[in-house]
């Protein structure tokens, strides 16, 4: 069975916070959850190889070109606090 | 002559002829979109002054008498998910509502590079999570074939602004059925191409190993020209593919074709034929469009996906896990919503993230971290791909000896807002239709069939991974044969 604990701790590693209904709601659906991929327990996947990526030509390295790059003015357009060019967060270190 | 009637390929002869003038195309279709959206809501945010810009360019382009390219003064709606530089991005998400993109994506790159005009970006589910257009953070798109149902999703809002005429021709994504179903649901062309055909350069990820951009138009013509126009290797997308897909060239000369169905050899899986639909009148539908295939040359046969049964569970895990992963991105640092209340590090993080993602969002994010977490990696995600690789088999096994499966898109009509969770069964049963080729990679298009109720219902066509060429003739014989 799914405990409420375990629920709280999937939503810290998923960094979101719920509300007290809301994890109770969570820990029925896990169940639901396991309940509904069980079904493929069943399946005989003795010596069959996983699929990571559909095509076999795929995840190749591609090579630097220096002009693939944005400005540092585009890159800091869409946060909300930045100063001297950097992103603004906390400070971390006293 | 009312020009947002025409057909994308239509508009271009035109122009070409000099019968009408890119900017009376675009100036119609924005007067359309004026006049729909208050019912329709596709759009989430206009092009309108670029798009103005940009027909004056054509048109001087024509005249100066300069080569003019395939998708010459058409305007194109690009659901909101696809990154466009300087235009809005939201994914139709509170956590990107105020997103402005540094660059473009492949494919609007493709589209600006083949003259073709972006003139909107249209709705879908937050984040392409959902399968009606209703968990958009702007509000649901409504279906222009009848308003009191759901467009599908999660592109309904390109489908719909391609069934309400706002435009012609539109691109969106392909997870699960994403570009399927509401191509069938608003009784437009929708084509889901094999996963690496089109960049993924540019597209917020939601399933990575599952997702594929897709094309509208209201007829396949104009949903291939559409194709036509982004397709192509990508250096940028490491899981581009460098195998070529021909563009598949459609003219006068093959246009009313008919033999594309004789001789093909069409495959009905029987898992789908024991699953049928509830719906007898969609059921009979689907019968008689078999029938036409048979009468025009096509030999049928029935064939069996043992390992269909497991492909929603396969999605699902492999879907859900995905995701997480990919959302994980949107930290409230460099974009996105930040909070405003927040002591730690760490509160940064979540407080932005839960008040920046809604509700269906959340749940799968939740699902895939705990498919993924320790102790169950092994038994739910790992396990998945070992399922997924029986499917694809399932599948290379069937286009051995075929050259195409038939199969409804959806067994349920578009149904009303609000109304999803009242048949969970048949809600659970609806996806498994689309799930398994986004699973193969294979591609597939659904096209109308005809109508249940005064409601669209889409037929789909499906074919081996690169075999585009094949479902394009099939589409394309079948378009004949029942107009």
């Amino acid at each position: 069975m799914v405990t409420k604990e375990e629920v709280l701790h999937i939503a810290e590693i998923a960094m979101l916070s719920f509300s007290e209904e809301e994890v109770d709601i969570f820990t029925e659906k896990f169940q639901q959850v396991i309940d509904f991929v069980d079904t493929i327990k069943e399946v005989n996947t003795e010596d069959v190889e996983p699929t990571f990526s559909i095509n076999d030509d795929t995840q190749m390295l591609k090579d630097y070109e220096g002009d693939e790059v944005l400005t540092r003015e585009e890159v800091l357009q869409n946060t909300k606090d930045h100063q001297y060019g950097y992103f603004k967060i906390l400070r971390v270190v006293e | 002559m009312e020009i947002t009637n025409l057909k994308a390929w239509e508009m271009k002869d035109k122009l070409f002829n000099k019968e009408l003038s890119s900017r009376e195309i675009i100036e119609a279709h924005l007067k359309k979109i004026e006049e729909k959206e208050p019912q329709i809501n596709a759009f989430i945010s206009l092009n309108k002054d670029n798009a103005l810009k940009e027909a004056n360019r054509i048109d001087e382009k024509i005249a100066r008498g300069e080569r003019l390219e395939v998708l010459a003064g058409l305007p194109v709606g690009i659901k909101d998910n696809i990154v466009t530089k300087n235009l809005r991005t939201t994914c139709a998400s509170r956590m990107l509502e105020n997103f402005i993109p540094p660059y473009d994506a492949t494919v609007i790159e493709n589209i600006k590079r083949k003259d073709g005009i972006v003139i909107g970006k249209t709705n879908l589910d937050e984040f392409a999570m959902g399968a009606s257009t209703e968990t958009s953070y702007f509000g649901p798109t409504k279906n222009p074939v009848n308003t009191g149902v759901v467009p599908g999703g999660s592109s309904g809002g390109s489908a719909a602004a391609v069934a309400a005429n706002e435009v012609p021709i539109a691109l969106g994504s392909d997870t699960g059925g994403s570009v399927r179903q509401p191509a069938s649901y608003c009784g437009v062309v929708g084509l889901k191409p094999t996963y690496g055909v089109v960049s993924r350069y540019g597209v917020v990820s939601m399933a990575n190993t599952l997702d594929q951009v897709g094309t509208f138009g209201r007829d396949v013509r104009d949903a291939v020209l559409m194709l036509n126009a982004v397709k192509g290797y990508d250096r940028r997308d490491s899981t581009s593919s460098k195998k070529v897909i021909p563009d598949f060239l459609i003219d006068k000369d093959n246009y009313n074709d008919l033999k594309y169905l004789k001789d093909i050899k069409v495959a009905l899986p029987k898992e789908y034929v024991e699953l049928k639909s509830s719906n007898k009148d969609i059921q009979d539908l689907f019968e008689k469009s078999v029938k036409i295939f048979e009468d025009n040359g096509a030999k049928i046969e029935y064939i069996s996906l043992p390992h269909l049964k497991y492909a929603l569970e396969t999605y699902y895990i492999i879907m859900t896990s995905e995701v997480s992963s990919n959302l994980a991105r949107f930290d409230g640092i460099r974009y996105g919503h930040r909070a405003e209340k927040y002591d730690t590090i760490t509160e940064l993080y979540t407080n932005s993230r839960t008040e920046g993602f809604g509700e269906e969002v959340k749940r799968r994010i939740m699902t895939g971290t705990y498919s993924l977490s320790a102790g169950y990696a092994e038994e739910h995600y790992k396990k998945a791909l070992k399922v997924r690789t029986l499917i694809k088999e399932d599948y290379d096994r069937a286009f051995a000896n075929h050259d195409v499966i038939l199969s409804l898109v959806s067994p349920i009509l578009p149904f009303g807002f609000d109304s999803m969770i009242k048949d969970p069964v048949e809600m659970y049963k609806a996806d498994l239709y689309t799930v398994p080729i986004n699973v193969a990679g294979l591609c597939s298009i659904s096209l109308p069939m005809g109508r249940v109720d005064g409601l669209p219902v889409g037929l789909q066509i499906t074919g081996d991974r690169f075999m585009e060429e094949k479902i394009i003739k099939a589409a394309l014989g079948y378009e004949r044969a029942v107009l």
